[in-house]
């Protein structure tokens, strides 16, 4: 398997920070920049920081970031310290944003509707071969 | 094993469990070097219905450093696709396969290789090119000789490749050596003595293996384009390794209910020298150095300078390698030159494949070398300068010469004043070199023309099965005769 290494903090790959002024200076624009860093729409990057929140849909009505035609997969390394990482293609990014990682904690659940089960033939539990319940 | 389900992770993932390597001026090409890279350990002739194949999910890489550098210079990668003809069948083949696009040969493999030269652009040499099918029996594979020639292929520059299925040419005594470092014809030597006996070929005639295999001219291999003659010359060197790699994130079932992948490749399996990571890596760092790059092995300095089984050895086997008791006190420079760096000229007589300081374990290959014609399977250590340690051919006793190495049978070249064991020269698992031949075979191990691994065993025949006359003729009254 992959070898791996004991992880610290990648400063030189993350893109510090969300706040607004972090972002103009990281990107040197809104659009682009923030698109090209971090790899995601940038209207939902954008709408995850609290400050830029509200800047963002007067600025980016049409977002033309490229997007992948292949999955665009992420997972959040370190929820503490808001250490995602993003993968499209061949190419793997980190960021720390710990509002993302405050939007996808607190991302809505689906509502799940409560129903009594009946007691058919069809729900009634079933063991598996090996006697397990199923 | 040479690095069958050598290391704990990689023993769970056997499509990209890299087995063996091999390098050598092919005997009857000489202007050419003939790779060998093995996977999928340990395969059951009868392993069906869901044959052995290649990973459709793994990248394959054949990596040549040319530059003194440790670093893969050029990288051939090998990507496989897998078809299945017929949907509504769960067989292999519908029929008997009489040849590679046969509408019988139910699921079957293609694949396409590239080149990557010094890190730029990879530049595609062949697409669509087809996999044999697996060795079945002769009622599905009636001719398999024949479909295994087929499925050699032509590349630009003269090159040829084949991947699919070949007999696992590796011989060793499993049995004993994983029994407490065991060798049959020492057992009264060893604590607690047993009778002696042979080795017991524990591959033979019953295990095959995946083989990815190129032949490529040898002006396409060195630094400088060309073909050197002199040994000592500065690009008559190459190291070669392969490796397998994995994407890095997978998501299985998802929405489409498929797996998916993304996420830049992961390497899982390496090998260059046969039994490096087996053998001189400890059990929690095997899968660290099968995701690692050779050029960072002075990592694994430690257990190459102390090999482990050296140091057991002379309790193992008491009162017969007591030189080498002394030595182990020492590091020893003879296996870090044999492994690590390749021994400068006119320290080992007949070898020459130093690659440079940095410390990689690479299989070390001196294009300058000329096969031999009266091949020793002991190689260098049998005076044969085309055998390893300088690259590997099929036939080379690996087993036999690394434990004479392990053993000090190297290392009076580098320290006048060793004198090595009398058990050293003799030293040996008694295992029999199988047989090269002429034509692929069930028994014929080898070939001695590309892809130089033999056929492999096919499930019908593998075990063999009993004497016709043993078994009861059964017949239907009525139907039968």
């Amino acid at each position: 398997m992959a070898r791996f290494t004991r992880w610290t903090s990648p400063r030189s790959t993350i893109v510090g920070g969300t706040s607004r002024r972090a972002f103009l200076r990281s990107s040197g624009g809104y659009a682009a920049g923030a698109a090209t860093v971090v790899g995601i729409p940038v209207a939902v990057l954008l709408e995850t920081d609290s400050e830029a929140a509200t800047v963002a849909p007067k600025t980016v009505k049409n977002p033309t970031t490229d997007v992948p035609e292949g999955p665009v997969m992420a997972y959040v390394h370190d929820a503490k310290k808001g250490i995602v990482v993003i993968m499209d293609g061949t190419n793997e990014r980190t960021v720390q944003d710990r509002a993302l990682v405050q939007k996808l904690l607190h991302a809505p659940k689906k509502p799940t509707k409560r129903r009594r089960p009946k007691r058919t033939a069809r729900t009634r539990p079933t063991m598996s071969a090996s006697g397990g319940r199923r | 094993m040479s690095s069958h389900r050598e290391a704990p992770e990689i023993s769970q993932d056997p499509v990209a469990d890299n087995t063996d390597t091999y390098a050598f001026i092919s005997p009857d090409r000489p202007d050419t070097v003939t790779i060998l890279t093995n996977y999928v350990p340990v395969e059951l002739a009868a392993g069906g219905p869901n044959f052995y194949e290649f990973g459709t999910d793994v990248k394959y890489d054949v990596n040549i450093s040319n530059g003194g550098k440790a670093r893969a210079d050029i990288v051939y990668s090998f990507a496989f696709k897998t078809e299945v003809m017929d949907k509504s069948t769960f067989m292999y083949n519908t029929g008997a396969i009489k040849s590679l696009d046969d509408p019988n040969f139910n699921r079957r493999q293609t694949y396409s290789v590239t080149r990557t030269i010094a890190g730029g652009k990879p530049e595609t040499l062949g697409t669509g090119l087809a996999s044999p099918p697996c060795n079945i029996g002769p009622h599905s594979t009636p001719n398999y000789n024949g479909l295994a020639e087929k499925a050699v292929h032509g590349l630009p520059g003269n090159i040829a490749v084949f991947a699919g299925q070949r007999n696992d040419g590796f011989f060793i005594d499993l049995g004993a050596i994983f029994d407490l470092a065991d060798l049959r014809p020492f057992q009264t030597l060893r604590v607690a003595p047993m009778a002696p006996s042979v080795g017991v070929d524990t591959f033979k005639n019953s295990i095959n293996v995946h083989t990815i295999a190129l032949q490529i001219p040898i002006k396409q291999l060195t630094r400088d384009g060309s073909v050197p003659k002199d040994p000592q010359a500065a690009a008559a060197v190459i190291g070669v390794w392969g490796s397998a790699s994995r994407r890095k994130m997978r998501v299985r079932g998802d929405t489409t209910g498929q797996h998916t992948e993304s996420g830049p490749w992961v390497q899982v399996s390496r090998l260059g020298n046969p039994l490096f990571n087996e053998l001189l890596v400890t059990m929690t760092r095997k899968d660290g150095w099968n995701g690692s790059q050779p050029s960072g092995d002075a990592e694994y300095l430690d257990g190459v300078e102390q090999p482990e089984l050296s140091r057991r050895i002379p309790d193992l086997y008491p009162g017969q390698f007591e030189n080498l008791r002394k030595l182990n006190g020492t590091a020893r420079s003879d296996m870090v030159a044999l492994l690590l760096t390749g021994v400068k000229s006119g320290i080992v007589p007949g070898l020459s494949n130093y690659t440079g300081p940095i410390q990689s374990d690479m299989l070390r290959l001196n294009l300058a070398v000329p096969p031999t014609t009266s091949r020793q399977a002991l190689g260098v250590l049998a005076g044969d300068p085309g055998g390893y340690p300088n690259g590997r051919r099929v036939q080379d006793d690996i087993v036999t010469i690394y434990v004479r190495a392990l053993v000090g049978a190297f290392r009076q070249f580098f320290d006048k004043g060793f004198t090595p064991d009398l058990a050293v020269a003799v030293v040996t698992t008694g295992v029999q070199t199988p047989l090269t031949g002429d034509n692929g075979g069930p028994r014929v191990r080898f070939l001695n023309h590309f892809p130089y691994l033999g056929d492999p065993f096919d499930g019908f025949t593998t075990p063999a099965p009993v004497e016709v006359n043993a078994a009861p003729s059964i017949s239907i009254p009525g139907v039968s005769p």
